[in-house]
């Protein structure tokens, strides 16, 4: 049988007649002195001081590898590869193509009733046994319902928040099953999510969360001495109604369909380690290191749990540190927002992650229906509306259309201010397509939905993470390769095997 | 009032201080640079520092930088050097955004093209005359618009 085989090297290099063309990029000068590009759709490449001297003097040699690297990677065009530009088109309409089908996360607050007093919480409260005055009247939650399911996106999530959702169980009950009623004639497919502290979870919860593939997400913030203390219950822990919740929904519902996040406090601090070690005493597979968001009683509570931005970034240092010795160890245990950002960096595909989305998902990927019929673009539009400030409600849903809600002038306006690509600061950024935009946390902290980069915490996190996984990639260090791919294909570390590892066995 | 200013190693620099406290300038050449960089350099330093950009001379934009916190000890002249290094980063970002512009322009354009292709309202308007009875079938076609039945000549197969 013959033998394929490629034409020498030389038969496909050869000089670019009329020289290149840069394509759009975006750069950063190291200190150690070499460069890092990043183009519109996340290919990077790092050249020294000398390559990116000829690269913007167009004196790069068209066949040095360099070269051949940077058309590879989309950062130069010749006349010999005009296909890149559709390709470079195609995969920037993919890096943006999560605004297809509009606002995917619909979040339902059916109560604000709750029966913690969470000294962090940004999220607005009443007592237990407030009333049914904070709960969604039907009239309202049925309105809500109605607009989400037109939105165009064919793959949706109802998300059920409160205060403590499970206390206005049967309004679950009703919601899910009128949203199938009405789904049934339209066809999206729903991904129904209930946010709990699971304190007052019983086994009739998770017979109906099984029957009707429901998830679970809660909140857990590490060992007991710290959960409770960042959680109290009645003036008591509820880690152990926690754990026991998680390990019975784990039981009836099945390991994946549990999440949990934590929040960090000034508390949490102390303990990167143990908050990862009792995750994986919980069987989780991955954890969310969340920083406290500006708002609720977190504004309030400041002082006792707040710390600054370089506080929360060498803590997050420290247990991305200790997950990736874990990985190495053998068991797969992810950071997820580590994880939605390698996928930005090392895949083609766009996020659902709000908070890293340009245009920003406020309104555009997530809406929020209030008990009271009120919608706001996001969680914390709807905090500070507790607060008082009322800049991000988009309008009612018994008084107001969908056009009205969805496209008004406070949605707007908003839009505005949610391409980074447009913000001063990020517009220069290298790190930009893999970031976001946060007009509402600018607004709440700033008090401009703008924004300031240079001073904002948002823009700090953000980037100095982006910076960590960037530089733990360019090592080449093989086991983080692995890693880093299980975490974004959820794969078990251990079988993650690369074509030339894969050849050799 | 303050100190006459002193002259540093750096030529377009200078320290001194005046009763609001220590500053230093640079003047800088505006053919090199350009406004849009140097307002994009200065801007990367207001978290920590004030700067106030003035027009000493025609041709010149002067900087001037000044502490935000009284307790801020870090060297002024050295944050001006690091200005100037800023200052020529972004002077090559405002050269590799003037040749990929266009081309960047129709990126998107090309990108969202298809987002274009839409049926105008009039193709896809009914005119409600054509509303079928009940018990009635596409088979009867009585718009004569089934394709697959008919041959080329839009006679129906088979005749």
């Amino acid at each position: 049988m013959g033998r394929t085989e490629f034409l020498p090297l030389q038969h496909y290099s050869h000089v670019a007649d009329g020289g290149y063309s840069l394509l759009p990029f975006r750069f950063l000068h190291e200190t150690s002195g070499t460069y890092l590009l990043v183009n519109e759709v996340g290919e990077f490449i790092t050249l020294s001081e000398q390559e990116f001297q000829q690269l913007i003097e167009y004196t790069l040699n068209p066949d040095s590898s360099v070269y051949l690297n940077l058309k590879s990677k989309h950062f130069l065009v010749d006349m010999q590869s005009s296909a890149h530009f559709e390709v470079l088109a195609s995969k920037f309409r993919t890096k943006k193509s999560f605004l297809e089908g509009f606002t995917k996360l619909h979040i339902f607050v059916i109560t604000l009733r709750c029966n913690q007093s969470c000294p962090y919480c940004q999220v607005s409260r009443q007592n237990e046994d407030a009333g049914g005055q904070f709960d969604i009247k039907i009239d309202a939650l049925k309105r809500s319902i109605d607009l989400m399911l037109r939105t165009a996106a064919p793959q949706i999530t109802m998300e059920f928040q409160g205060g403590e959702p499970l206390l206005n169980f049967e309004t679950i009950k009703e919601a899910v099953r009128y949203t199938n009623e009405r789904n049934s004639n339209i066809g999206k497919s729903i991904d129904f999510v209930v946010c709990t502290n699971l304190v007052p979870l019983t086994d009739t919860h998770l017979d109906f969360f099984k029957t009707n593939n429901i998830s679970i997400s809660t909140s857990l913030d590490g060992p007991a001495y710290l959960h409770d203390k960042n959680r109290p219950l009645c003036g008591q822990g509820s880690h152990s109604m926690v754990e026991r919740g998680m390990r019975r929904a784990q039981e009836a519902l099945g390991k994946h369909s549990v999440a949990a996040l934590m929040t960090t406090t000034k508390e949490s601090l102390k303990y990167p380690k143990e908050i990862v070690d009792e995750y994986l005493r919980l069987n989780m597979g991955s954890i969310f290191i969340r920083d406290l968001n500006p708002y609720g009683f977190a504004v309030k509570t400041a002082q006792a749990t707040g710390y600054s931005t370089e506080d929360f970034i060498s803590f997050y240092d420290k247990v991305l540190n200790y997950i990736l010795q874990i990985n190495r160890s053998g068991i797969t245990f992810s950071e997820s927002f580590a994880s939605i950002i390698l996928q930005k960096i090392l895949t083609p595909w766009p996020v659902g992650f709000v908070d890293l989305q340009s245009p920003s998902g406020a309104g555009i990927g997530v809406a929020v229906y209030n008990y009271d019929g009120d919608v706001y673009a996001s969680d914390e539009s709807r905090m500070l509306a507790e607060m008082g400030d009322s800049t991000f409600r988009l309008g009612n849903v018994l008084e107001n259309s969908y056009e009205e809600i969805f496209l008004g002038e406070t949605m707007q306006t908003i839009a505005s201010a949610s391409c980074n690509e447009a913000l001063a600061g990020c517009s220069d950024c290298v790190y930009q397509t893999y970031c976001g935009a946060d007009p509402v946390r600018h607004y709440a902290t700033q008090k401009d939905i703008f924004g300031n980069r240079a001073s904002s915490g948002y823009c700090k996190k953000n980037y100095h993470i982006i910076d960590l996984l960037m530089n733990l990639i360019r090592t080449g260090d093989k086991d983080i390769e692995r890693i880093f791919w299980a975490w974004i294909h959820h794969e078990d570390v251990n079988r993650m095997k690369f074509t030339d590892e894969a050849l050799c066995q | 009032m303050g100190e006459a200013p002193t002259r540093t190693d750096f030529p377009a620099l200078l320290s001194s201080v005046d009763p609001f406290g220590s500053y230093a300038t640079i003047d800088i050449d505006q053919s090199v640079y350009g406004d849009v960089a140097v307002f994009k350099a200065a801007y990367w330093f207001t978290d920590k520092y004030y700067l106030y950009l003035s027009r000493p001379e025609q041709g010149k934009t002067r900087v001037e930088i000044r502490h935000k916190l009284a307790d801020n000890k870090s060297n002024l002249e050295e944050i001006c050097k690091q200005f100037c290094n800023s200052l020529i980063d972004f002077r090559v970002r405002q050269f590799v955004l003037g040749e990929t512009a266009e081309i960047r322009d129709k990126l998107v354009t090309k990108a969202f093209f298809e987002g274009q292709k839409r049926l105008l309202e009039s193709d896809i308007n009914s005119n409600e005359k054509n509303i079928p009875s009940p018990g009635s079938s596409y088979l009867s076609d009585e718009l004569g618009i089934n394709a697959w039945g008919k041959n080329d000549s839009g006679a129906p197969k088979g005749s």
